[in-house]
């Protein structure tokens, strides 16, 4: 018998991301050591992997992530993207992130200053490791889903938490926090999650 | 189906339902499998596809977040479905990412391929693109095992085992069915055997069928009735002819036993006419050489005439069988005494009982007996019988004549000691050219004609005879009933005084054989007759007119005239009415006499005459003129 290849609507999409995927896919793997030269060359070669890795993973978050209606202004309104203390993950992010689309909506990323932290965002990158001000940041917020990489900051009131497992980037995962601002992340996503911390119900 | 062919109608149509209903059922089952195991395939692979997706959607998140653990994991659940032998996550840059296997030594493909199906050797193996919001983020493969054979085997065993069922349930519908074909069929061919073994036509086919074993049946019941019908036809023939044939040996039989008593009868015949020669020749020679010694002369005178007299009424019966087998035998019609006829019988007979020296004895009615019919006849029928008794009665016995009346009926019955009859031959002893024992060399022996006349004229005057012995050696009966008539005798008519007062009488002779008219003219002078002798017929006119006679014997055969022509012209005469015409002839056939009585004549004698005869006829004048008015 001999195999057929089935057709698919979306198949010529797919191929046009290859190259990202595989960029992507190198990223991931920073002890891999077989990234392709020319995958390489089209990174920015000044961010860290661990960044670009992160980047990365915030734009898949919101393939796992579904946000209220009453979130968006109308049915043509992006999904937005706020950056605090991360300059170099938001450069990369905003690459990434660039014709891309996810549910049928563009992709915005702004980079936010801290005096800009209540701004009403779909989800909100708090970069940096200090407990205490990510904590104070998180207060302030008025994003619907805020990703950190703090220790501990969970309790603070994030919703995904990045950490390095065995050299690799992974993440826990609070639904309390998320599901409090109406946002409901896919069971899918919380089997790949490190740790998950279950609402309060 | 154990199904033997042994030729029979219902095998063959058993045959042909199980063999109709297995061929329908191949069909059916060959494309129920096909359709089936094309469906199998396609359920087959699109269960595992389905597989397939399903595990690409399960470890799209860990492709996404490069958790291979989470992958291994995931694949892991595959252990709930054994079939599925081994499995694998790729990323999308073609690296294994996790992998899954039943046995360690799977073989797992190091790189991805095209997203499909493969089927090879009992396997089948699938690749699925992992599509992750959009994004192709790996490949994932599977490889189970392909239950087609498993399949094809249980799939066929079932088909088998109810297409045995079928056929089972066609054999015996078709055991059933059939018997509307078969049944009379069989019906048939039952009495189509029958018909052969035993003959018998007459059997039918019981049967009432429709359509075309129904025109068989009433075409077989109509065949057997007509070969039934030929048959019997052929048979009747047969018998006819059997019949036929049997009538016509008894015919040849009769016709053969005829033959020899005709053969018999001529022997006898020479014998008979010859005996009476040798006396006569004798008697000739006695004549020629001793004429001159009266007594000589004679005895061999008396010798000469009673051979003679026996010859004559020997002849007189072949006459008279000859006129009864050619039926021209007829009798007259008259008024008869009984003591004439006697007389006249006892006249004949008498010198042979005489001459075997019987004792005769008569018993006779005292009062007259009349009897209607021949007297000739009648005397001759008691001559036979006298002469009969007298012939086979050894010398010096008894014969005895004995009549009585019985209520109207006349018994004679002549009996005698002599050497009897019999019990079978009782009947037969009145056949044609019987006689009794053909062994006897008496000079009296007889043609066997004379029991057979008697019979004949007895039946003719209205009688019967039978004859009655008590077996060989004790004498035998012959006895005759006649009928009487019981009215008187009419008065007799006056005759005149003239013939009856004298006893002479005129008579003319005419004759052209001289001897004999010479002979018989000096006898009649003799006996005191006026008598005048011609030997043409002219003469004998004349003389007839000249002589008025009372009595003209008159030969057919005469010179210048016939004996008929001159008869007529006699009777044309003033006195002709008054003569008596005899006619003297060789010939006495009926017709003879027929054209005698034609031409005139009273009376008809054949040559040669006794003279007893002319004797008697002078005798009877008064009854001959009698029956002539």
């Amino acid at each position: 018998m001999q195999a057929r290849v089935t057709p698919y609507p979306q198949r010529r999409l797919r191929y046009r991301m290859a190259g990202w995927a595989l960029a992507c896919a190198t990223a991931l793997w920073p002890h891999a050591g077989m990234a392709a030269p020319a995958a390489g060359q089209s990174q920015a070669p000044g961010t860290p992997l661990e960044r670009r890795v992160k980047a990365a993973f915030l734009y898949k978050f919101l393939g796992y992530a579904e946000f209220p209606a009453s979130s968006f202004a109308d049915a043509g309104a992006p999904l937005t993207i706020g950056v605090v203390d991360a300059d170099d993950l938001a450069g990369e992010l905003a690459r990434i992130v660039a014709g891309r689309t996810v549910s049928n909506r563009g992709i915005a990323v702004r980079i936010l200053h801290e005096s800009e932290i209540g701004a009403p965002v779909h989800m909100l990158f708090v970069g940096g490791m200090d407990a205490g001000r990510v904590g104070r940041l998180l207060r302030q917020s008025g994003a619907l889903l805020v990703v950190t990489e703090s220790e501990n900051a969970l309790p603070q009131g994030s919703a995904i938490n990045f950490h390095i497992v065995d050299e690799r980037v992974r993440f826990d995962v609070a639904l309390d926090a998320a599901e409090k601002n109406g946002v409901k992340l896919s069971s899918r996503l919380l089997t790949v999650a490190n740790h998950v911390q279950k609402g309060a119900q | 189906m154990g199904m033997r062919d042994s030729g029979t109608v219902r095998d063959k149509l058993i045959l042909m339902a199980v063999s109709t209903t297995l061929a329908a059922l191949l069909a059916a089952a060959l494309t129920m499998l096909l359709v089936d195991l094309r469906a199998f395939q396609r359920y087959w692979t699109d269960d595992l596809m389905t597989q397939a997706d399903i595990m690409a959607r399960v470890t799209a998140p860990a492709l996404a977040f490069n958790d291979n653990e989470t992958a291994r994991q995931n694949l892991a659940v595959l252990r709930v479905r054994p079939q599925i032998l081994a499995a694998a996550i790729y990323t999308s840059n073609g690296t294994r990412f996790a992998q899954y296997a039943t046995r360690p030594d799977a073989r797992i493909p190091a790189h991805p391929e095209a997203s499909g199906y493969r089927i090879e050797g009992g396997e089948v193996a699938v690749f699925r693109n992992i599509v992750d919001n959009g994004e192709l983020v790996g490949t994932v493969y599977l490889r189970s095992r392909y239950g087609l054979v498993e399949r094809l085997l249980s799939y066929g065993a079932i088909l088998l085992a109810v297409m045995l069922g079928a056929l089972a349930v066609a054999y015996f519908v078709a055991a059933r069915l059939q018997a509307g074909i078969t049944r009379p069929l069989e019906a048939v061919t039952q009495v189509a055997r029958d018909v052969m073994q035993r003959r018998d036509f007459t059997v039918r086919v019981p049967a009432k069928e429709s359509g075309e074993i129904g025109v068989l049946i009433d075409a077989f019941n109509d065949m057997l009735a007509e070969i039934g019908r030929r048959s019997h036809a052929l048979q009747e023939a047969n018998a006819t002819l059997e019949h036929e044939m049997g009538v016509r040996q008894h015919a040849e039989e009769l016709l053969r036993t005829a033959d020899r008593r005709k053969d018999e009868f001529l022997a006898t015949l020479a014998h008979e006419l010859r005996n009476p020669l040798a006396p006569i020749r004798t008697g000739l020679d006695i004549l020629r050489l001793r004429s001159g010694d009266a007594a000589a002369t004679q005895r061999a005178t008396d010798i000469m005439e009673r051979q003679l007299r026996q010859m004559v009424r020997l002849v007189d019966d072949l006459l008279d069988v000859s006129r009864i087998n050619t039926g021209k035998f007829t009798i007259k019609q008259g008024r008869v005494e009984l003591k004439a006829v006697v007389n006249d019988a006892l006249e004949v007979v008498r010198p042979t009982i005489e001459l075997h020296g019987h004792d005769l004895a008569i018993d006779l009615p005292d009062r007259p007996v009349f009897l209607n019919g021949d007297a000739t006849r009648l005397a001759q029928v008691l001559s036979n019988l006298l002469n009969n008794a007298a012939k086979y009665t050894n010398r010096g016995g008894r014969v005895s004549l004995k009549a009585t009346v019985e209520d109207h009926t006349l018994v004679l019955v002549v009996s005698d000691t002599g050497i009897g009859i019999a019990p079978e031959m009782l009947e037969t002893v009145f056949g044609m050219f019987v006689q009794v024992d053909s062994r006897l060399e008496r000079t009296t022996a007889g043609l066997g004609v004379g029991l057979s006349l008697a019979r004949k004229l007895v039946e003719l005057h209205g009688g019967s005879i039978e004859a009655h012995s008590a077996g060989l050696g004790h004498g035998s009966q012959f006895m005759v009933r006649l009928p009487i008539v019981v009215e008187p005798e009419l008065p007799a008519k006056p005759t005149p005084a003239a013939f009856i007062s004298s006893e002479s009488y005129r008579i003319l002779l005419a004759d052209d054989n001289v001897d004999f008219v010479n002979s018989i003219g000096a006898l009649l002078t003799a006996m005191g007759h006026s008598v005048v002798i011609t030997h043409n017929g002219r003469d004998a006119l004349a003389a007839a007119k000249r002589f008025c006679p009372d009595y003209a014997f008159l030969d057919i055969g005469l010179p210048l005239m016939s004996g008929y022509d001159l008869a007529r012209g006699i009777r044309e005469l003033p006195s002709g009415s008054m003569s008596i015409l005899i006619a003297v002839t060789g010939w006495g056939q009926e017709k003879d006499r027929q054209l005698a009585f034609e031409a005139g004549f009273d009376h008809h004698m054949v040559k040669p005459v006794r003279f007893e005869q002319i004797e008697e006829i002078l005798g009877n004048r008064s009854l001959i003129k009698k029956l002539r008015t």
